[in-house]
Parts: structure tokens; C-alpha cells; sequence
């Protein structure tokens, strides 16, 4: 079970860094999050792997980015002219792929479950 | 399968695919993700990937490029095409997004990018047509002087190679990413076209019809009144010293008659003031077309001065230059040093016109301030009331012709605009009468080609042969050499018009004071000969200034009726700082940072005359005067006594000129110079100007700037509270601007910091500060607020606003090697592909 739990996450992890990087789009996380989902039943395990799945692939691709100081001194430009909160300018940046990606393996998961009911 | 255990996952899925859908497809997420993606973001427009060697198209040899500590480019190429190449990829390299943004505001494309809100600004651009003059221009210099052209074009083709690197690098400057467009490709006309931007900025003056709205209200002596043709007590510190006669030639007409002469009424003009009829039409007319232009350089001036090596403390003879003008974010100017095999060369160039500007070479210096005389007429069109399409001129209808401009405006449908043009130029304005503009940089002109061999100069007979080209905008080119000479020289082309005087003699005179007929008469003639524009050189006095101020005095071969320059204020006080036996460099610093204030200086005793005739007994008041009593008239920003002055400055200006001429329907009409309002007080001051009495207006004034500093400020009135400096970015996003910081000086201060008179920053200022020590090896000073690149994340982006602010200099790297750079930080390699 656990196997098949952290599978999921890879697939999905892996999957949205790929697309990101090809398709260059962060919603990407819907096709990660809808193929890595339909290899789960369990709602709230497939919702766990898509966030989590997503997650790590879009931190690993941001990573680089935030430790650089020139993007960190650019981000605050940019909280600036947007009128933002820094803090809130970045929970966006790492939650939105990540909800993406959980709700669209529920959204997976869900039609497996109702398709084999 | 029954449809009843299905629902809760029905529910859920439901829910979820509009959650999924709303996130994705929410403009304001998707926006902000899209900029932020780690993929395609906009981190990579701060990390440029520039490399250490570029093989590009379009070069001869390599040119080697390297970068000191402050960012300044020092080229070495082989030839002056190559140079012009590596200008190009420098400048795109460091200001790619101000290029593109400044020749699209010269060519009418804004609303391209901003859409609407910017479509006010094209249809006036595009009315004037700085566009339509500059492809007309970059085809006959191509034509007729291909050498040029095509130094033009290397500049192109080295933008282009940048822009090519930067689109597939994905290192576009942010305000590209920001606003989702690319540039497209640079070419000959976009330099010119920003070229003509500058010079219609610095002489669309529109005085002719300022004046004419007080004119056509109060009669012609009114106007001459507050308007005086030969500003008040400027005769002993023109430009020009001495009495105006140039190679012995002087004007034929007594001057002093000139100026006495009514130069609105119709023998002037063509047009008859005092008919109430045509006056009203005018004044509606004159209104319109001021509202469609929008503002005039009021806030523009410069400062620049020579020394010659008999009076500088060093033997050497000394230049001086420091060019007011916007004090923006990326800021106008861009440092390079430059080196070919003719061409050898420190100062500053415009940001997408390669030449420098203003600088220095082995042999000499030269420094700029606008003449401000009048290049720009106006003229009233008699328009056919059976066909409006057609117009009267020398004696015949003619059809008025129509421009098709197309504006493409960003989420819009393009705009179609339609210029009409009469052969004067394009209508500015069809209400009540038919008003339309005539100005020199509409047509070819040169200073494109002169500036460069301006850039070649050694010696002061180059100097003046290559400024024959120069056209507009006119300007004061401030000259010093290593051969410790020093001259000036007002060059550019100035409209003449044959004029008979009511004595029945003719005369030429240079500019308008008013809107002229436009049915044939009041055409200009011909234009100044070169032999006899404005120049001095070595004068007895060991110095020249040429701070905005009235050129050159009444004996000059031309009557100069159109002319609008600052207030004297500025000239006194240089005059005075290098009227001393000998001037050392640090007096040339300190007449650059000098705040002293010589309206206020001159104001004073009739203020103090003022009060002892209306006096207060108010604390506020008291204090307000003692401040100025006890003041030593510097504008200082930790002072106190500054901040009564401008105040009273506002309040005065509101309580007599702003009053009547709001009143009169005329708010648009020019504010009178401080020195022509001292001139009627002194000689009038029972003027109806000042409600029939100056010194209890003048006392009135005290106690209201008195009562407005107590209301606003409490009990600390100390100058710099009130006056701010502000850097703005171009895009006015406040993230990427710098200030507003406390600030010195004020309006008319050699150190020049005019704020608008009811409160707002300081943006306009000495945008440059040079000076130049004219050594075997010259030896320069400068500092601009701003930084080299227009990258926000980059060291340089405003790493010059510190010093500027402190008025400290960066010494300036003539570099004739490479060897004598000691702060390389980067070598860039270009070689031919």
C-alpha cells in the first residue's frame, strides 16, 4: 500500500516536471495530477499523492530560482509593483500547482471510483 | 449500478473540477503564475547570460569591449562602423526596454503596448509628425551623406545582434516581460525619430501663443508689460559678451525703437488684436490647441561655462556643463568611452543615438544649454467658408491636405487619424479659428552628422565647421580646449521673416512674439547665415556662461523677437562666481552645486519694505519674517527660510497673475518671469497686475505663506520637508523609482530644483554634471543619477544617485588604451561571423 502510495507521487512528481519543462505551463499539474490519480481508489490518498507529487516537482524546479540573489532582490520588485505581500506572492507560487495537482488525482481517483462501482 | 451510492462522488467530483477550472483559468493566477513559472518567468531578464565573446554579422574586425567597475563601456574598434556596432549591442545590452519605449513615444506608438490611455500622446506625436521628418531625414542623409548613414545603420544592425541574443536567450528586459510584447528590430529611423523627440521637447516652446492669449484679453501693452521682448536687467549678462555685434555687423534699426514698437499689432502680425471679435475666436482657439499639445519646457534649462587657461588656477582652460532635464529612471543618459581610428572619445550619449552628446576628447571639451529662441511659429489660417477643405495663401485657395495615420492600439481597433496640413504645417486646432504650427525639425535636418564630427574635433575650427550641420535643437555648445582656448556658439537654424516697420524700413527678425497671419507676409525668408549666429571666442572677461539667458545683446544683426529664455537669475550668479582673478576646479564644482537664490536676493528688501508698510503682528507671520531677514538667500534643504520664499513665490503668483488670468478666461497663459514682475513693481507698483498696490500685495502674500506653513507643517518649516526630489521610472512604477529624498536648491538656483509651484517633487534637474580640466591629458569629472543599466536587480541600476545626490564626481576614464582601465570587470569580445 505504501509502495503504491509513493508511486503515485513519483509518477505524478515526475510527470508535471517533465511537462512543465516541454509545455512550459504551470497548469500542467492537471494531466500529472489525473494520470498519477487514476492509480489510487482511496479519495484522500490520491488527493495526498497529487499534492505532494506536485509539489516536489515544482519546488524542485524553483529552488534554483529562489536561491539566486538577483531573483530574490527581483520577487521583492515584484511584490512591489503588484502591491503584495512578498509571503503571500510566494504561498501562491508553491500552493496553486500544488492544489492544481491534488484536485485534479481526486478528480482521477473519483471517476476510477465511480466508473467501478 | 445504481445511480443513489453514486452521489457523493458525483459531489466531489463536481466540486473538484470547478475548483481545478476556477484555478486555472482565473486571469489575475494565471498572470501572476505566468510571470513567476520557473520556466519562462521573468528571472531570466535579470540574469543576463552574457558571454565573454559574440561572433555577429554585420562587423569588419573584433572590437573589443570592457567593462569597468561603474559599468561604463570603454570600445576599441578598428573603425568607426565597428564602434558604431558595439555602441549599438552596448547600448541595447543596458537600455533595450527605455529604446524602444522612447522611440515609440517620438513615433506615436504607445498605445501599440499601453493601449488607449496612451493614444492621447501618439495623435499628438503624430500630428506633428516627428515620425514623417525622421524617415524623410534618415533618406537624405542616406542619399547625401551615406558615410553617416551607414555609421547609423552599424549602430542598427548592433542593437539588432543584441536583440536577436536577448529573444533567444529569453533575457529580455523586464518591462518586456511585465507588458507581454518584443521589441522590433531598430533601425536608422528610430534614432532620428528620438533624436527629433529631443529637440521638439527643447524648442516647443509655446510662447507665440501664451502671449497672444494676453494679447488678444488686454491689449498689446499689457503683453509687452509682463513680456518684455529684451528680458529686464539681462544687457550685462548675455551669452554673448558685449554689445550683440557679431564680425562687426549690427542691426540697421536702433534697437532701442524695436523694442518699444507694438510687435502684436497688425503691421506686426497680420492680425488685428483689437477687434473683440476675432480676439474672442483667438483666445477659444489658442486654449484648444494648448490643450492638445499639453505642457511646454518649463521645467527645462541647463547651466555650462569656460574658463580660459589665463584665469584657471591650473594654467589649463576649464569647461563646465550640467544639462537640466528629466530626472528619470533609466535616466537619459548612458557613459561610454570611445575609441576608433579617428575617433577617441568620453562623455554621454542618449540611450538609442550613438554619438556622444556631451564630452570630451584629447583636444577638447564642449558642453551644451538650450538658446531657447524660437524655432516653432504659429499661424492663423483664413479657411474658405464655402469649402473647408480649402485655405487662402499668397493670394490663391489652396487645398489643406490630409495625412493618414494609422495607431494601432492595444486591444483595440487601430485608430485612424487624419493630419491635416496646410503649407505651414499640421492644423493643431480647428475650433473658432485655424490655427496651424510651423517648426524647423519638421523638415531635414543635420545634427545627427554634425554631432559626430563634433566627436572628431581637434581644434576649435573643426569644432565650428562641424557644427555648420547642426539644425535643431538650437543650442549653446560651450567649448574649451587643450590649447587653453575657450568659445561658445549658438548654432542651429533659425527662421528669419523680411518685416516692414511702421518707419517703412525692413528689417529681419528672428522668431514671433505672437500668432501671424498665415495668408502670405509673415513667411520666414531665410535662416541666420552660420558667419553670423551668435559666438564669442577668447573674450577679454577669461570666461563665458551660458545658463539659459538671453543670447546676445540688442546690437545683434537680427531683431530677436521670439526668444524665451529663463529668468536672469542664474547668469548673475555664475557671473559673479567666475568674475574673480583666478577660478579652480573647485570652483567649478561649487558653482554646480551653488543654491543661491538671487530673486530672492533682489525680493527681499521690498518685502521687508512690504511688511513695515502692512505689518502683522501674528507670531507666524513675524517668524516668517525674521527668517527672511536674517537669511543669506541659499536654498538649502535643512533651512527654514527657503520655505517662505517659495511660498511666497505661490502665494503672489496666486493672488495677482493666476487670479487675473482666471478670471480673464486665460489660465493658459504664461506666467511672467520674477525679474519682469521686480522691473513693474519697482516701476509701477500701482499696477492693476497687483490689485493696485504691490507692497500690500507683497505683504498680503507673506502672511498667507506665513498661515499655509503654520496649517501644513506645524512649526518646522524646513525646506527639504517641502521639497523632495523624485526619480521617477519611465514606466512611473513607484517599485522601480527612486526617492523622493530631501533636496537643495530651487527654481532658478545655478544648482537648478524647481518643484511645481502648488506642491509636487522635483523632477527635473542638472541630469549630467561634467566638468574638464583641459590638460595635455584632460582630466574629467561626472557624476548622473541613475545607473547604467535598466536591469532593477542590477548593481547599476542607481548606483550614481548617492553621489549625485552629495554632489560628489566619478572621475571620468578617457581610456586611450586598454592598459589605462585598472577597474576591468568584464571584456566583451565581438568578432565578424
Amino acid at each position: 500500500m505504501k509502495f503504491k502510495f509513493l508511486l503515485s507521487i513519483v509518477v505524478i512528481a515526475v510527470i508535471y516536471y517533465v511537462l512543465v519543462l516541454l509545455v512550459k505551463d504551470w497548469r500542467t499539474a492537471i494531466i500529472a495530477g489525473l494520470i498519477g490519480g487514476t492509480l489510487y481508489k482511496e479519495r484522500l490518498k490520491s488527493f495526498l499523492a497529487g499534492l505532494i507529487g506536485s509539489f516536489i516537482a515544482w519546488f524542485a524546479l524553483m529552488a534554483p530560482i529562489l536561491f539566486n540573489e538577483a531573483n530574490q532582490k527581483l520577487l521583492s520588485i515584484f511584490s512591489s509593483i503588484a502591491d503584495f505581500p512578498l509571503e503571500i506572492i510566494l504561498a501562491l507560487i508553491f500552493l496553486l500547482p500544488t492544489i492544481l495537482g491534488g484536485l485534479s488525482s481526486l478528480i482521477a481517483s473519483t471517476i476510477r471510483k465511480i466508473l467501478e462501482k | 449500478m445504481t445511480f443513489k451510492g453514486k452521489i457523493p462522488s458525483v459531489i466531489i467530483l463536481a466540486i473538484c473540477l470547478i475548483l481545478v477550472f476556477l484555478i486555472a483559468t482565473t486571469q489575475l493566477l494565471n498572470t501572476l503564475m505566468t510571470y513567476l513559472n520557473p520556466i519562462n518567468g521573468i528571472y531570466s531578464s535579470a540574469n543576463l547570460s552574457i558571454q565573454s565573446k559574440y561572433s555577429l554579422k554585420g562587423l569588419i574586425g573584433e572590437v573589443k569591449i570592457i567593462i569597468d567597475s561603474r559599468g561604463v563601456p570603454h570600445i576599441y574598434a578598428n573603425n568607426d562602423k565597428d564602434l558604431f556596432f558595439a555602441i549599438g549591442f552596448m547600448h541595447a545590452k543596458d537600455r533595450l526596454w527605455q529604446m524602444d519605449i522612447q522611440r515609440r513615444a517620438a513615433e506615436g506608438r504607445l498605445a501599440e503596448i499601453l493601449g488607449k490611455n496612451a493614444l492621447k500622446n501618439d495623435i499628438v506625436m503624430r500630428t506633428i509628425g516627428l515620425w514623417r521628418a525622421a524617415i524623410i531625414t534618415a533618406n537624405y542623409i542616406k542619399e547625401n551623406y551615406p558615410q553617416y548613414w551607414e555609421l547609423y545603420q552599424a549602430y542598427a544592425d548592433g542593437v539588432n545582434a543584441y536583440i536577436d541574443i536577448a529573444i533567444k536567450n529569453n533575457n529580455l528586459p523586464l518591462m518586456f516581460r511585465l507588458l507581454n510584447y518584443k521589441p522590433d528590430y531598430w533601425s536608422v529611423v528610430d534614432s532620428i525619430a528620438f533624436a527629433k523627440l529631443m529637440s521638439w521637447s527643447l524648442t516647443n516652446f509655446y510662447e507665440p501663443l501664451k502671449f497672444s492669449l494676453v494679447a488678444a484679453k488686454l491689449g498689446s501693452q499689457e503683453a509687452l508689460k509682463i513680456y518684455p521682448i529684451f528680458p529686464h536687467f539681462q544687457e550685462n549678462v548675455t551669452v554673448i559678451p558685449g554689445n550683440g555685434t557679431i564680425k562687426g555687423n549690427k542691426i540697421n534699426v536702433d534697437p532701442d525703437y524695436l523694442l518699444k514698437l507694438d510687435w502684436f499689432s497688425e503691421w506686426a502680425t497680420g492680425l488685428n488684436f483689437s477687434d473683440p471679435n476675432f480676439s474672442n475666436k483667438l483666445i477659444e482657439a489658442i486654449n484648444n490647441a494648448l490643450n492638445f499639445l499639453g505642457e511646454d519646457p518649463e521645467y527645462l534649462g541647463s547651466n555650462a561655462w569656460a574658463v580660459s587657461a589665463s584665469k584657471s588656477s591650473n594654467g589649463y582652460a576649464m569647461l563646465a556643463d550640467d544639462p537640466h532635464l528629466g530626472l528619470q529612471i533609466p535616466s537619459l543618459w548612458y557613459e561610454v568611452d570611445l575609441h576608433s581610428n579617428d575617433i577617441n572619445c568620453y562623455g554621454v550619449t542618449l540611450a538609442g543615438i550613438p554619438p556622444i552628446i556631451i564630452g570630451f576628447n584629447n583636444k577638447i571639451a564642449w558642453g551644451l544649454t538650450n538658446t531657447q529662441m524660437s524655432v516653432l511659429d504659429f499661424y492663423v489660417e483664413k479657411i474658405n467658408p464655402q469649402d473647408p477643405s480649402m485655405y487662402y495663401y499668397n493670394g490663391s485657395w489652396h487645398r489643406i491636405q490630409t495625412i493618414r495615420e494609422t495607431i494601432n492600439v492595444k486591444n483595440e481597433k487601430p485608430y485612424v487619424l487624419l493630419v491635416n496640413t496646410t503649407i505651414h504645417g499640421p492644423i493643431i486646432t480647428s475650433k473658432s479659428l485655424t490655427i496651424s504650427a510651423k517648426w524647423v525639425g519638421m523638415n531635414v535636418t543635420l545634427e545627427a552628422i554634425a554631432i559626430i564630427d563634433v566627436m572628431k574635433a581637434n581644434n576649435l575650427s573643426d569644432f565650428f565647421n562641424a557644427l555648420k550641420h547642426w539644425d535643431v535643437p538650437s543650442q549653446n555648445f560651450m567649448y574649451a580646449d587643450i590649447y587653453g582656448n575657450i568659445a561658445v556658439i549658438e548654432p542651429g537654424r533659425f527662421p528669419l521673416r523680411l518685416v516692414k516697420l511702421p518707419n517703412n524700413q525692413t528689417i529681419y527678425v528672428l522668431g514671433s512674439r505672437s500668432v501671424l497671419n498665415g495668408t502670405g507676409g509673415y513667411e520666414w525668408s531665410r535662416f541666420v547665415p552660420f558667419e553670423l549666429l551668435p559666438h564669442s571666442i577668447n573674450p577679454q572677461q577669461g570666461y563665458l556662461a551660458a545658463p539659459n539667458q538671453m543670447s546676445v545683446n540688442k546690437y545683434y544683426p537680427f531683431f530677436i523677437l521670439g526668444g524665451w529664455w529663463d529668468s536672469g537669475s542664474r547668469a548673475h550668479r555664475i557671473n559673479i562666481i567666475l568674475n574673480k582673478t583666478e577660478v579652480s576646479p573647485e570652483d567649478m564644482m561649487e558653482g554646480q552645486r551653488d543654491v543661491f537664490q538671487w530673486d530672492a536676493y533682489s525680493y527681499s528688501s521690498l518685502i521687508i519694505k512690504a511688511m513695515n508698510m502692512y505689518p502683522s503682528n501674528d507670531p507666524d507671520v513675524q517668524k516668517a519674517l525674521n527668517l527672511l531677514k536674517n537669511w543669506n538667500f541659499t536654498m538649502k534643504k535643512n533651512m527654514e527660510a527657503p520655505s517662505v520664499w517659495w511660498l511666497w513665490v505661490a502665494s503672489f503668483y496666486n493672488m495677482t497673475f493666476i487670479k487675473k488670468f482666471k478670471e480673464l478666461g486665460i489660465e493658459r497663459a504664461k506666467l511672467p518671469h520674477l525679474e519682469n514682475i521686480l522691473y513693474l513693481a519697482l516701476n509701477e507698483p500701482n499696477s492693476t497686475w497687483f490689485n493696485g498696490n504691490f507692497y500690500l500685495t507683497a505683504s498680503q502674500a507673506l502672511i498667507n505663506a506665513a498661515k499655509y506653513l503654520k496649517n501644513k507643517y506645524g512649526d518646522d518649516w524646513t525646506w527639504g520637508k517641502i521639497h523632495k526630489v523624485y526619480f521617477e521610472h519611465l514606466s512611473g512604477l513607484k517599485a522601480l523609482s527612486f526617492g523622493p529624498y530631501d533636496e537643495d536648491g530651487g527654481d532658478d538656483t545655478l544648482m537648478a530644483a524647481k518643484m511645481p509651484l502648488f506642491g509636487g517633487y522635483v523632477t527635473h534637474g542638472p541630469s549630467w554634471r561634467m566638468i574638464v580640466i583641459m590638460s595635455q591629458k584632460p582630466q574629467g569629472y561626472g557624476v548622473y543619477p541613475g545607473g547604467q543599466s535598466e536591469n532593477p536587480v542590477s548593481n547599476h541600476y542607481g548606483d550614481f544617485i548617492d553621489y549625485w545626490l552629495n554632489y560628489k564626481y566619478y572621475k571620468l576614464n578617457l581610456a586611450n588604451s586598454p592598459s589605462e582601465i585598472t577597474d576591468a570587470v568584464l571584456t566583451i569580445t565581438l568578432s565578424p561571423s
